[in-house]
């Protein structure tokens, strides 16, 4: 046995998106802090598709991002194709959306974890948690080396008992080409952690120089990049496209006759899949009438070949990938250079953790990304950041942090976790979310600015620039309010021109920008000076007038929650002694510890009485 | 399915604190810090307000405040806290006991924005306040818990079954809508079409109607169940005792052929094809009434306020002579008919004659002494009680205040999901916040919809999956 001479404040045990943005926030502030990861050469690998953020994600990448972490400004520095989605429906549901080279990905994400000051990376496979009278003390390594430490974050992804599929041939392993982690299963559940079976999948990587992409359908990245980091002013990399192309009959006609070799179909694989990224077999099982499905062709970077085909995730057997796959348009002489496959792995069902990501059963244990039963590099690196914000407010004493549902995509995230579990992948939508207007990629800044700041993870300068852009915010409205339009001829001519109503009566901006149909780039027709001010800063007054009302409509629904949110329970409370609950909510109360009445009250099953009952109950004990 | 939990006290609720039905007092008691300020909105006292004193019974006269008219008499006390049920400031009105005061009372106080109690809600409050120990309190939870236990079958059981299956249809109905923008606007990379808006909008627009038709059978059903007024009003002498009597079938009010008889209202109550009626009949309206009327005069005009339904009772003779002042035209329209008396003594042209000069209200001819008409005149009493639809009893009525008000949120929600279809450029995340926000609102009567049961449905509709 050998005990390593230091100790670490904080150790991370997985290098993904999670364990990055973890190691990043703790040592950022400070904290004494060692990242071990079973292969130095897959920091921060995209597992599966080259991409970051889409719907939902994109608002999680940009909160992450004013929060002080990572994942945007790296993206914003290796994306090789960016777009805005749903330009057009909406300001709270637009996301973006980039395809990364993966190979510059890890490469940036791993230069900044090597420059970063207290932090630490070394490549061993931990096998232990060491804990002592119910806290963490450190990690032991497959190799029997000690390393102490007063925190622990597990994100180990997939890595835990991990077992790949092609066909029917299987293999050990968290993803293609790397290792197995057993012994820490073992350890979670000797320290009372309760783990389940999941499962996901991938498709094939293809040979770029086999794919005829001559009539196919092109698919480019916007003219006018917006970078996911605030403080990233332009993206200004070359960008590439996409190629659609579509399955057939054909292909459908081979994925079935190739079933009887499917892990999925012979009820080999146990782990439940995500439902809203099934295996192209699952497609064609569960949607006969469908005639055909997309395929993205996505490149998966700018200095290789490979290419990421978007929508055929499979863990059918390799010669059916290989038949299938030629039967679709362009792919016809394609050759594989990786086979899809699909995985189970473990994980740990996250009711077990507190808001904050800390188990409930052993202190400064934290658990974040993958493992917590979610998917998605996004969701990863959220939780990844809140557990090393947690982890280092642990250390110091400090109020931990829990964002509220109505503030970030990150509270939803935890609180949907954390209070109903998972029994899939967990990925975030935007439809998840109840104050979905008030949760928008562009005030994601404004929204969380302060926390990160506080957190020592936002530079004074980003927080001054915050502050900037919120007072030149209310600046526009103010102007906006107190400019009034009034039905002269110069000023009717102009709103004719520009396609609106003639006015009635004198009104100011803030009602002229109200009708649907006019945005602040008329503004400049009608005589307002629009240069003072950022484009960011106008857009973002635009949509608080438009939405206004919406606005606050939601935000009433907030204060009339938050009241709940208010009342905390004791951290003793033993909810089955509560006279008067059912036991039925007793013991859904008591598996979830909800840490406060807010919390209680989402939980399913716990019925308006039962959160009457633990009001009285607080009441009597005089903490109410 | 998840039950919207109860708010945390520190608003004002209102609540009936007393049985429904006819006869006895109706106690309306309302609770919280603007208890007090929103009786001084509805309740006009005899007593000058300064004069009123805590604990200390108040006579005077509950009024709408939008038009200052009077819905009823009443005696009200105002509680100050702490000395009260829940330790909070509390005002209680004592109203006529009939189902409709009742309801037009709490419908006041509603109106000025005062949230209706949820289940048990007062004595939980009494125990958050320390008013009543631990023990006391449980038996309350037992019975909040029995409540909300049954919270589903709540509705079904509100009056028949057909209730909550309508409402179900039209959550399923607002479910795939929300399904439908939800997976258009999480999804846009799928290879799904866009919803079709047109006849989304047809889509909505038919649930708009179903919601709005339930919303306004409360209006409705509060006939059957808690029965209605029907006022006899009419100039004196013109027959409407004789009416009343026929209507009842039997000798009730004092019959004379001296004008103004009946010097106060008299009631009597029937059942017209299973609607419960309260029949009154009043003191003949005239300008010049003797002293001796005047009150009687005043009562019944309070009493037409009152009133469900107007039968204003016309001599037919009079088309013979003065043709002015026959129907005042403080008659309310929409509940009023007007019953054309006595026709058996008019030639028909003059009658016809006569019909024709009154104002467009709607109208029966009939000859209480000879009976005859009654039968039209009952099929008209009960076409303006219960609407064109005689067949109320067999769909589904909303009895309930707050679901009522649960379906207006819904309806109006819905209307600005319509305002957001036509608007252009047509902005998903506002039709899906009004389309959700319509979906919460009769989850307050049906238990909420989770985002992950409308997931499930986008799931299990859609082909996910880039």
């Amino acid at each position: 046995m050998l005990e390593h001479p230091k100790t670490y404040d904080v150790i991370v045990i997985g290098a993904g998106h999670a364990g990055c943005e973890a190691a990043l926030a703790t040592a950022r502030t400070g904290l004494a802090t060692l990242m071990l990861t079973a292969n130095l050469d897959t920091v921060a690998q995209m597992s599966c598709n080259p991409a970051i953020g889409g719907l939902a994600k994109g608002q999680l990448v940009r909160e992450i991002d004013a929060l002080g972490g990572e994942m945007a400004r790296c993206i914003d520095q290796t994306g090789i194709q960016f777009r805005l989605l749903n330009r057009r429906k909406g300001p709270a549901v637009r996301s973006s959306r980039a395809q990364a080279d993966r190979c510059r990905y890890r490469r940036y994400m791993k230069r900044v974890l090597e420059e970063q000051d207290n932090l630490d990376l070394k490549q061993a496979i931990a096998e232990r948690i060491l804990v002592e009278k119910g806290r963490v003390c450190g990690v032991e390594t497959e190799h029997g080396v000690r390393y102490p430490s007063r925190t622990v974050i597990v994100t180990t992804g997939t890595f835990l008992r991990g077992l790949m599929h092609v066909g029917l041939t299987q293999q050990e392993g968290g993803r293609a080409g790397d290792v197995c982690v057993k012994g820490l299963s073992a350890s979670l559940e000797s320290l009372g952690l309760k783990l389940g079976r999941l499962k996901t999948g991938t498709p094939p990587r293809l040979d770029g120089g086999t794919i005829e992409f001559e009539g196919l359908e092109p698919q480019y990245g916007d003219e006018d990049p917006r970078p996911f980091s605030f403080s990233t002013p332009k993206i200004n990399q070359p960008q590439v496209p996409c190629y659609l192309t579509y399955t057939n009959e054909k292909t459908h006609e081979i994925i079935r006759s190739g079933l009887d070799r499917s892990p999925l179909y012979t009820g080999v694989i146990k782990g439940i899949g995500p439902r809203y990224c099934p295996s192209i077999e699952d497609k064609v099982m569960r949607f006969p009438e469908k005639v055909r499905h997309q395929v993205f062709l996505e490149p998966e970077g700018l200095e290789t070949h490979e290419i990421y085909p978007n929508g055929v995730p499979t863990s059918l057997s390799l010669d059916t990938q290989i038949r299938f796959l030629r039967t679709i348009p362009g792919l016809e002489r394609v050759e594989i250079v990786r086979p899809g496959y699909a995985v189970e792995y473990d994980f740990a069902y996250p009711t077990q953790l507190k808001p904050t990501l800390e188990a409930k059963c052993v202190f400064n244990l934290f658990l974040a990304g993958q493992v917590n039963g979610t998917s998605g590099y996004e969701e990863a690196a959220a939780q990844g950041i809140v557990a090393g914000i947690n982890a280092a407010a642990s250390l110091r004493g400090e109020e931990p942090l829990v964002l509220g549902r109505s503030e970030a995509y990150i509270g939803v995230l935890i609180d949907d976790l954390v209070t109903h579990g998972t029994n899939e992948p967990y990925r975030m939508f935007t439809s998840r979310a109840e104050y979905r207007l008030l949760l928008r990629e562009d005030n994601a800044d404004l929204r969380l600015f302060e926390h990160g700041y506080r957190r020592g993870l936002l530079s004074r300068e980003r927080y001054d620039a915050c502050n900037e852009k919120r007072r030149q915010i209310q600046t526009i409205l103010e102007m906006l309010a107190g400019t009034r339009l009034k039905p002269d001829p110069a000023t009717q001519a102009r709103l004719t021109e520009l396609g609106h109503a003639p006015l009635k009566q004198p009104i100011d901006l803030k009602q002229f920008l109200r009708r649907p149909s006019a945005n602040v780039a008329h503004l400049r027709s009608l005589g307002i000076r629009m240069d003072r001010f950022d484009p960011a800063v106008w857009e973002e007054a635009e949509i608080q007038v438009k939405y206004e009302s919406y606005i606050e409509r939601e935000i009433e629904e907030v204060e009339r929650v938050r009241r709940f949110e208010n009342v905390a329970f004791p951290a003793d409370l033993e909810f089955r002694e509560l006279n008067g609950l059912s036991r039925e909510v007793q013991e859904k109360l008591e598996e979830v510890r909800p840490v406060n009445l807010g919390q209680a009250s989402r939980i399913s099953g716990v019925t308006p009485a039962a959160i009457a009952v633990l009001m009285i109950y607080l009441k009597k004990r005089g903490s109410l | 399915m998840r039950v919207p939990a109860p708010p945390l006290e520190g608003d004002t609720i209102v609540a009936i604190s007393t049985p429904y039905g006819v006869g006895g007092i109706g106690i309306v008691r309302i609770s919280g810090p603007d208890a007090e300020q929103t009786a001084d909105q509805i309740f006009q006292p005899k007593t000058p307000p300064e004069r009123i004193s805590s604990h200390r019974f108040t006579y005077g006269h509950v009024c709408d405040p939008r038009d200052n008219s009077v819905v009823d008499e009443a005696l009200m006390v105002v509680m100050r806290a702490p000395n009260t049920y829940t330790r909070e400031d509390v005002v209680e009105i004592h109203c006529h006991g009939g189902a409709l005061p009742v309801r037009r009372v709490l419908d006041l106080v509603v109106a000025q924005g005062v949230r209706l109690a949820e289940p048990g809600e007062f004595t939980r409050r009494a125990f958050m306040n320390g008013r009543i120990d631990l023990v006391q309190a449980e038996a309350v939870a037992d019975i909040v818990e029995a409540k909300s236990a049954t919270a589903l079958r709540f509705a079904q059981r509100q009056l028949d079954g057909n209730l909550s299956g309508e409402i179900q249809a039209v959550e399923g109905a607002l479910k795939g809508l929300v399904m439908q923008v939800e997976a258009w606007l999480d999804f846009p990379e799928e290879d799904l079409p866009d919803p079709d808006f047109i006849r989304m909008g047809g889509q909505i627009e038919e649930t708009i109607r179903a919601v709005r038709e339930l919303a306004e059978t409360y209006a409705k059903a509060h006939v059957y169940r808690d029965g209605v007024n029907l006022v006899i009003g009419g100039r004196p002498n013109v027959g409407k005792s004789t009416l009343l009597n026929v209507l009842v079938g039997k000798e009730r009010a004092i019959v004379s052929p001296t004008p103004g008889t009946t010097r106060d209202y008299l009631e009597e109550s029937i059942v017209l094809a299973g609607v419960p009626v309260r029949m009154i009949d009043t003191a003949g309206l005239r300008e010049n009434a003797e002293e001796i009327e005047a009150q009687g005069v005043e009562r019944a005009r309070r009493q037409i306020d009152m009133a469900d339904l107007l039968l204003y009772v016309v001599d037919a003779t009079c088309f013979e002579s003065e043709p002015r002042d026959r129907v005042p035209d403080f008659l309310p329209p929409g509940r009023t008919l007007v019953v054309i008396n006595k026709i058996d003594l008019v030639p028909e042209p003059v009658l016809e004659e006569g019909m024709r000069s009154l104002p467009s209200l709607p109208c029966v001819a009939v000859s209480a002494l000879h009976r005859t008409g009654m039968e039209r005149l009952q099929e008209e009493i009960l076409k303006q009680l219960t609407g064109d639809k005689l067949d109320l009893d067999s769909r589904a009525v909303i009895t309930n205040v707050r679901h009522r008000n649960a379906l207006e949120r819904c309806f109006e929600a819905l209307e600005r999901a319509t305002g957001q279809l036509s608007a252009r450029p047509l902005m998903g995340d506002l039709l899906a916040a009004d389309l959700r926000h319509a979906l919460r609102a009769l989850g307050e009567i049906l238990g909420q919809t989770t985002s992950e049961e409308i997931l499930r449905g986008i799931f299990d509709t859609f082909c996910i999956g880039k």
